[in-house]
């Protein structure tokens, strides 16, 4: 009975066939426009009346433009440089941000303003040519890009004089009129180069640009709670600083090379230390310890008033990824991740020249058959051919002078180290060489036994006829 | 009773589970040395992999030549740590180390008037599979530190020392005083865990 009933509620409910509104959208004034770029790109000229020569040298252009870079890094990541007098904003995604266009543009003539050239088109190199030419426009569309471009001067061009002497006998004045002009005649009088800048001009080529990382440097000032000569305190004065600091390295994906800490005293003039590290770095842990390491060894003027650190450039790094297996463990690499930080620390306390690696080199005086490099290079050096005779694990950098004792005839009788008598085991070999760069040598290799059964190399000089030790067999 | 059944016995008693000697206490394998005589009475067949050890020698004995098949070991493995040398009274002369087959690049050397903070940090760090240092003194403090280090780092240290420290106690794993005669290496094993003190002699290379 009620199985009946129930179903009619089960059908699906018929939609009423009564009008629905339809909601129109209205587009906004610069949609509506035919076909907008994708791109937008600003240029930013250092303006012709500072690009005198009087007013602004050449060798000044990349500080000035660096100015412009980090100012045009608030609008934009994608920043970019042209033949070092312009720079470029890529602003499409950034229009939403600034209240469209008209916002963005009101922001944009803030930052730069007027003596700096300011001009807007959907292709970088459009951009630049408009901005050197002082038409301070702003063109969104392709289409209406060409008629903007046609009456500027080919000199905004940059290309060389003689170029645009060639083009001038040609009756060709105007990008217009270069425009117009045939292609395939265009690209053998000027080359494929000239024809692919002008496609990139107009936007039938696209035009990828690098975006330049801005170069930006963490830097702050530490008062410490009172004046110490103490190291802990000092640390720990440091250490929000230094979380900071990997805060600061953390987000933008960087690491550092190396810090500067400047120490402020009362009486006495600053001091400044470096603290460099092998691979670039970025936890605050890590830069504890050296910092650490560093005080620890490092003659304080005086109670340490206020601090400066900063940090170097920050570096594209990799992050090591930690591995599966503890070091050492069922032969887990570790070299990768715990050797930069050992070494890290060697060099913190000691100084770089404290802590070297070796390298072979192909010579035949012993002492040069070797040099100190950085210590685990990545270059492998192909290895000379070992010698055949036996040589000793450990060489004196500097040969030691043997005391000896000689006979009536000249003859040794007896040759003594360290109170101890040598004896000839075996011997000689002869190394003679390195006339040719004045530091010739002409010696007289023997392996010598001291009583408690320790085997040294030592040799005779050829001129001189002295005996020298110069090495170990360990 | 013949003499063979004897011992067949004596295995057997020797098998139960509630008796337990010395050498089972040793870590059940070391690496091994290069040298047959050392590796048959070194307790798990080789050098210990981690730890502390301690070569008394009056210098110019072989004490690195006894260690250079391990260094080739390690400076040849794919994922090679490096093996360093801690404030040696000479250079290790790079030429003599590649005839011994070692990876020269892999060697580390450390100049430092500290050499027993460099050790600490070389063992504690992981970062060197084998570090050689030439220390002035060493107390049983700092013997006791740098045994904790190669724990937690797990590696391996060689402490390079005058004879005349024999007499003094040792936080080493291994302690082998170290003399040459003409025509061998005489290892003379002051201690190591499971071990009783012994000789062995090698044949010079």
């Amino acid at each position: 009975m009620n199985h009946q009933q129930s179903l009619p509620d089960l059908e699906l409910p018929v939609p009423p066939r009564r009008p629905v509104p339809v909601r129109v959208r209205e587009l906004p004034a610069a949609e509506a426009e035919p076909a907008a770029a994708r791109e937008l790109w600003a240029a930013v000229q250092l303006g012709t009346v500072v690009a005198e020569p009087d007013d602004l040298p050449e060798e000044a252009y990349p500080a000035a433009l660096a100015v412009l870079v980090k100012r045009a890094s608030g609008f934009t990541p994608r920043v970019a440089v042209e033949s070092n007098d312009a720079v470029l904003l890529e602003l499409a995604g950034s229009q939403g941000l600034f209240g469209g266009l008209p916002g963005l543009l009101a922001a944009l003539r803030a930052a730069f303003p007027r003596p700096l050239q300011l001009a807007l088109a959907p292709t970088p190199l459009a951009a630049v040519l408009l901005a050197r030419a002082g038409r301070n426009c702003c063109i969104t569309t392709p289409a209406r890009l060409a008629g903007k471009l046609a009456s500027l001067s080919l000199r905004h061009l940059h290309w060389p004089e003689e170029e645009q002497a060639r083009l001038r006998s040609m009756g060709v004045n105007t990008l217009g009129e270069l425009l117009r002009l045939p292609r395939a005649g265009l690209a053998r009088r000027l080359g494929p180069e000239r024809l692919r800048q002008l496609d990139q001009i107009t936007g039938t080529r696209s035009d990828p640009r690098q975006a330049i990382a801005p170069d930006e440097r963490f830097s702050e000032r530490i008062e410490p709670d009172y004046e110490t000569l103490q190291r802990e305190p000092l640390l720990a004065a440091l250490q929000p600083t230094l979380v900071r600091l990997e805060e600061f390295l953390r987000a933008r994906q960087r690491g550092v090379m190396g810090l500067r800490l400047r120490l402020h005293f009362r009486r006495a003039l600053p001091q400044f230390t470096l603290v460099r590290c092998v691979v670039p770095e970025y936890r605050a842990a890590r830069f504890t310890a050296l910092l650490a390491a560093r005080l620890e060894s490092l003659p304080l003027s005086g109670p340490v008033q206020r601090m400066e650190l900063t940090a170097g450039r920050p570096r594209r790094f990799i992050a090591a990824s930690s591995g599966l297996w503890s070091p050492g463990e069922h032969g887990g690499d570790a070299v990768a991740q715990a050797a930069p930080e050992f070494l890290q620390t060697l060099t913190a306390r000691l100084g770089t020249h404290a802590v070297y690696g070796l390298a072979q080199v192909d010579e035949h005086r012993p002492e040069r058959q070797y040099r100190g490099v950085a210590p685990l290079a990545a270059e492998r050096v192909p290895a000379p051919a070992a010698a055949d005779n036996l040589r000793p694990l450990g060489l004196m950098p500097v040969p030691q002078p043997l005391d000896s004792l000689l006979d009536a005839a000249g003859q040794i009788r007896q040759l003594r180290h360290a109170g101890r008598e040598l004896q000839l085991v075996s011997g000689p070999e002869r190394i003679e060489s390195g006339w040719w760069d004045g530091e010739d040598i002409r010696r007289d290799y023997y392996i010598a036994r001291t009583t408690d059964g320790a085997r040294w190399w030592v040799f005779r000089e050829g001129a001189s006829r002295r005996w020298f030790l110069h090495g170990c067999f360990a | 009773m013949s003499a063979m059944a004897h011992d067949a016995q004596f295995e057997a008693l020797l098998q139960h589970p509630s008796l337990w000697r010395g050498r089972g206490l040793a870590p059940p394998s070391g690496y091994p040395s290069g040298h047959a005589a050392l590796d048959a009475v070194l307790p798990g067949g080789g050098w210990p992999r981690r730890g502390l050890v301690e070569i008394l020698t009056g210098g110019g004995c072989g004490e690195l030549m006894l260690w250079a098949p391990l260094v080739r070991q390690f400076t040849q493995m794919p994922a090679a740590r490096c093996c360093a040398f801690i404030a040696p009274p000479y250079e290790p002369f790079a030429p003599a180390w590649q005839a011994q087959g070692a990876r020269v690049d892999r060697l580390l050397v450390v100049r430092t008037p500290e050499p027993l903070w460099a050790l600490e940090q070389g063992l504690q760090s992981g970062a060197c599979a084998l570090s050689f240092a030439w220390p002035h003194a060493v107390g049983m403090t700092a013997l006791r530190r740098l045994a904790l280090a190669t724990e937690r780092g797990s590696s391996l240290g060689v402490l390079i020392r005058p004879l005349r420290a024999a007499v003094e106690h040792s936080a080493a794993v291994l302690r082998i005083a170290l003399t040459r005669t003409a025509t061998q290496l005489r290892l003379q094993i002051l201690k190591g865990r499971g071990l009783a003190p012994c000789i062995v002699e090698l044949p010079l290379p």
